[in-house]
């Protein structure tokens, strides 16, 4: 049956070439186009900025991937503390 | 499936195994790391501490492809606010290029006498993995957590699944050799002395919860739902307990689970995730749950680091560090998970059920030896970085500066590998009777009960008074 469709799939190189070059135009589009378009909408725009300006990368896959943690690893060393310090927070 | 495409330790390399190509590899690229770090930096006399001025030489060398938000262009070539233009992110792909293409040839050389083809390979598989890269760049992209992971799988299935993966990139696409040097470089961010940075209440949140919910999951799923395929069981249950993609690598590779059902584990954690990450916060903010306790909830319970950091913000600051420094000490937690279920897997899983308990040699021989780079590296970097003079400093620089980057780019290689080896036919029988997605609801759901009841304990009850 592999084999079969295998074959199947070789007899058709030009419907196999076409469905890649579709499937490239449309993340073309997709990134090139609609991304830059929904990150361009005011409230995405103030997401991103609020992401950005506290250092975090929400695809960050380990911790050292993540700018925001070298505030917070600083304020854990400098207290020498189990969590955060409230005197660094007033509002709370 | 054939033992080839698992994500398994070899014994039967001519020269070398597998396993210690790789860990040769990362310790080479950790020494070299290391020595340019210690030998550019700047060490004070002593007399005021741990005076040091940390430079990483190869930091301008070593990068990926960066955030950009209107054109992929931005990502290798940016401009700053005066309008001056820099070349340094593609300066520091090509440094990549050139660094990996080097070491890796000369390596598959070494083991397989194959660094020639090897090499006319890398070089597509490296530009695939560049693409990758440049997809999660895009800042909306990266604002939903939808990581580099994901759309390396993307481009290598797009590949594979259209015009089949061309015969001459075979010899490159190692993507067993790719996940261990890349976990063993990861062994030297996993710092011990992170452990205790929210005292007693975050060991309990992260290391008491994390376990129970991982063993009970993995059994729920080998009694319950009855799953045959206990790596997937197991790749799903530390995937969703831990942290995610970068512990489902690590699993994964622990017991020798297959390329298809480390892709559905990353697939199933990636998707929910995202949700967890919109949803949870207005659950908290609902509810009217304090800054600490609703962080240290998001910390112990969402899979990704980014995303839970991103989750945290949304709540305040305090919640934002709670569960970042949560996850962080969960994040900790790979190596004695990985550790954990490469020993059970080799005493236990893959012992015949008619034989006698293997003896320490052929617990040995089985044991994935990567582990043992992972562990040591991560003993090692974790002392270095306790009692060196300006350790923390150095072994920081380091990381940001070479290790890290190294890292991302070997899973990003070998997710592309995965894609290219992988049809979407082959992924359809582990969807059957919707098992994983089951388990995936059923530990996760453990997991967030215990992790607030847990979170609850520690920080409003135990350690009431020393949290406020």
């Amino acid at each position: 049956m592999h084999q079969e469709t295998r074959e199947v799939r070789s007899s058709r190189p030009l419907h196999r070439w076409s469905l890649l070059l579709v499937t490239l135009t449309a993340m073309w589009v997709i990134w090139c186009g609609v991304l830059p378009w929904v990150a361009a909408q005011p409230k995405m725009k103030q997401h991103l900025t609020f992401l950005d300006e506290r250092g975090i990368d929400p695809s960050a896959m380990f911790y050292t991937e993540l700018d925001a943690m070298d505030a917070i690893l600083h304020k854990v060393d400098r207290t020498q503390s189990f969590t955060v310090a409230p005197t660094d927070h007033p509002e709370n | 499936m054939t033992e080839v495409d698992d994500i398994a330790p070899e014994t039967d390399s001519p020269r070398i195994s597998e396993d210690w190509l790789a860990v040769g590899c990362a310790a080479l690229l950790l020494a070299v790391s290391f020595a340019g770090v210690w030998l550019a930096s700047e060490h004070g006399d002593g007399t005021d501490g741990a005076s040091i001025a940390v430079t990483n030489p190869f930091k301008a060398w070593l990068s990926k492809p960066t955030k950009w938000t209107e054109s992929p262009v931005d990502s290798f070539v940016t401009t700053d606010e005066a309008g001056a233009t820099s070349y340094g992110p593609v300066a520091g792909v090509l440094g990549v290029f050139a660094a990996l293409s080097v070491l890796l040839s000369l390596a598959v050389q070494y083991r397989d006498g194959d660094g020639v083809r090897f090499l006319k390979g890398f070089v597509v598989v490296f530009l695939l993995a560049t693409l990758a890269y440049t997809l999660a760049a895009q800042s909306v992209v990266k604002a939903y957590n939808l990581e580099y992971a994901l759309w390396a799988l993307m481009v290598g299935l797009l590949i594979s699944n259209t015009i089949g993966t061309p015969a001459f990139l075979k010899p490159a696409t190692r993507t067993e050799f790719f996940i261990k040097t890349g976990l063993v470089l990861l062994g030297a961010e996993v710092l011990m002395s992170r452990l205790l940075a929210l005292g007693l209440p975050g060991v309990f949140v992260a290391w008491v919860v994390t376990p129970i919910v991982l063993i009970s999951t993995y059994i729920f799923g080998q009694k319950v739902l009855k799953m045959e395929s206990r790596s997937l069981n197991m790749v799903i249950s530390a995937d969703m307990s831990v942290c995610g993609v970068s512990a489902a690598i690590a699993a994964a590779a622990a017991c020798k689970a297959k390329k298809e059902e480390l892709t559905l584990a990353i697939g199933m954690s990636l998707s929910f995730t995202v949700v967890m990450m919109i949803v949870l916060p207005a659950i908290i903010k609902a509810v009217g749950m304090g800054e600490v306790l609703g962080g240290a909830w998001l910390g112990g319970t969402i899979d990704a680091t980014g995303a839970v950091a991103a989750a945290g913000a949304t709540l305040g600051d305090r919640a934002l560090e709670v569960a970042a420094t949560v996850k962080m000490i969960q994040n900790i937690l790979i190596g004695v998970s990985a550790f954990g279920i490469a020993t059970y897997w080799v005493t236990n899983v893959e012992a015949d059920s008619n034989a006698a308990r293997p003896d320490v040699m052929e617990i040995w021989r089985r044991f994935p030896k990567f582990v043992i780079g992972f562990v040591i590296a991560s003993v090692l970097f974790s002392i270095l970085h306790g009692t060196l003079t300006g350790g923390p400093e150095l072994v920081d620089g380091m990381i940001k500066g070479s290790t890290k980057t190294l890292r991302g780019w070997f899973f990003c290689l070998a997710f592309v590998c995965i894609g290219l080896e992988t049809s979407f036919r082959e992924l359809l029988p582990y969807f059957k009777g919707g098992k994983p997605l089951v388990l995936y609801l059923c530990g996760q759901s453990l997991n967030l009960l215990l992790t607030l009841f847990m979170a609850w304990l520690m920080f409003n009850v135990v350690f009431k008074d020393f949290v406020n």
